[in-house]
């Protein structure tokens, strides 16, 4: 159980949940695009999770993040806002996507050159639209790193900085089915200290009717549990 | 014949990319990022250049610098997974032909590409860049 976890204001929960969802719904469109197959999105849920707090506070419902073995691209991004963003796949669902997409079939039972470049490729791009909705929504303006594929182990240590500040894990769980199979995927985004404060203020007021408004909206509070934003169902593709 | 150079980082990018201008009558050649693709310039200039914008070694946007810099002029059309508008601007600061979002359809490259090759040498710069519909 955790001793410190992030409470948002309602209004901020509320913006955060919408700003993922735009994020996710125009990742998985680019994803449909991708394959040329309907994605069916299930109900995200979307936590923030200070990295002060003990690590099993980031633990995300199907424990890829923790636990799983898994594959996971990876991605820094930095400019008005930085950190570091993620997207994991159970090693399964990683060997069936890259199968999806490889020109021939895939027979190995593990990540592979050629399926480690189609993952990449597909982490780029799933990433690039979920950081780059949140960029246009909070106009803000990011560069990004070279994507890096590990397919070794549980993700969360990969994710976290060398020296643990103020930083914000923001896991947005996701799991999305790709013409029969069971394709599931976990994204995570490590916001760096005071980063979710000004990508939520910029939001407001980008989305504020008068342009203007512009106020704190995140607030640290120690209580104990897990800040868990329910999100409502996103639109299929 | 015209040609078209592909850059990008990516070899499942760059089939995609090759795949989708099948049946255009092109010699169609490839780079690994702007470096590779600077090498070849200095062979032979393509009729388009078709680039990433994410690449190790040399980006998209340093090739954009040192192709005008150099004072070419030939089309350039920007296939990216940066959805941004500011990278979008940054592009038009440099006059590119298109701008298009991956995954991109093959019909909206070749449509792009052939708009490129008609269109002989690149926009002036800061010119509204295509998009992706």
């Amino acid at each position: 159980m955790t001793e410190s976890v992030t409470s948002l204001d309602p209004d901020a929960s509320d913006l955060l949940t919408e700003l993922v969802t735009i994020g996710v719904g125009r990742a998985a469109a680019a994803l449909s695009e991708l394959v040329g197959e309907r994605v069916e999105l299930t109900v995200p849920r979307v936590h923030l999770v200070p990295l002060l707090c003990p690590l099993d506070g980031a633990r995300s419902p199907d424990g890829l993040l923790t636990d799983g073995v898994s594959t996971v691209v990876i991605q820094d991004f930095q400019g008005t806002v930085r950190g570091r963003a993620s997207l994991a796949f159970l090693r399964s669902s990683a060997l069936a996507l890259g199968n999806l997409l490889s020109d021939s079939e895939v027979t190995t039972t593990h990540v592979d050159l050629e399926v480690g470049g189609i993952l990449l490729e597909v982490g780029n791009i799933v990433l690039n639209a979920v950081l780059g909705s949140l960029s246009n929504e909070a106009a803000l303006t990011l560069e990004y790193s070279l994507p890096h594929l590990f397919s070794d182990g549980p993700v969360l240590p990969r994710l976290l900085p060398q020296s643990a500040g103020e930083e914000h894990l923001l896991i947005a769980d996701v799991e999305f089915v790709v013409r029969n199979r069971n394709i599931a995927g976990t994204l995570a985004i490590v916001f760096a200290g005071g980063c979710v404060d000004l990508l939520l203020s910029r939001a407001a007021r980008r989305w504020s009717p008068d342009g203007r408004e512009e106020v704190p909206l995140l607030r640290m509070t120690r209580r104990n549990g897990f800040h868990d934003i329910p999100t409502g169902q996103l639109p299929h593709r | 014949m015209p040609k078209v150079l592909l850059v990008d980082d990516s070899k499942f990018s760059r089939g995609r990319l090759r795949a989708a201008l099948t049946g255009l009558a092109a010699d169609i050649s490839e780079a690994t990022n702007g470096l590779e693709a600077l090498e070849q310039l200095a062979i032979v200039t393509p009729d388009v250049i078709v680039t990433d914008l994410l690449m190790p070694g040399m980006n998209g946007l340093e090739l954009l610098t040192e192709l005008r810099t150099r004072e070419l002029t030939t089309p350039v059309i920007i296939v990216s997974a940066d959805i941004q508008e500011s990278t979008k601007s940054a592009c038009a600061q440099y006059g590119v032909q298109a701008f298009l979002n991956k995954p991109f359809t093959a019909a909206e490259l070749r449509d792009a590409v052939e708009a490129a090759l008609a269109a002989g040498t690149a926009p002036a710069r800061s010119a509204v860049v295509g998009t992706a519909p």
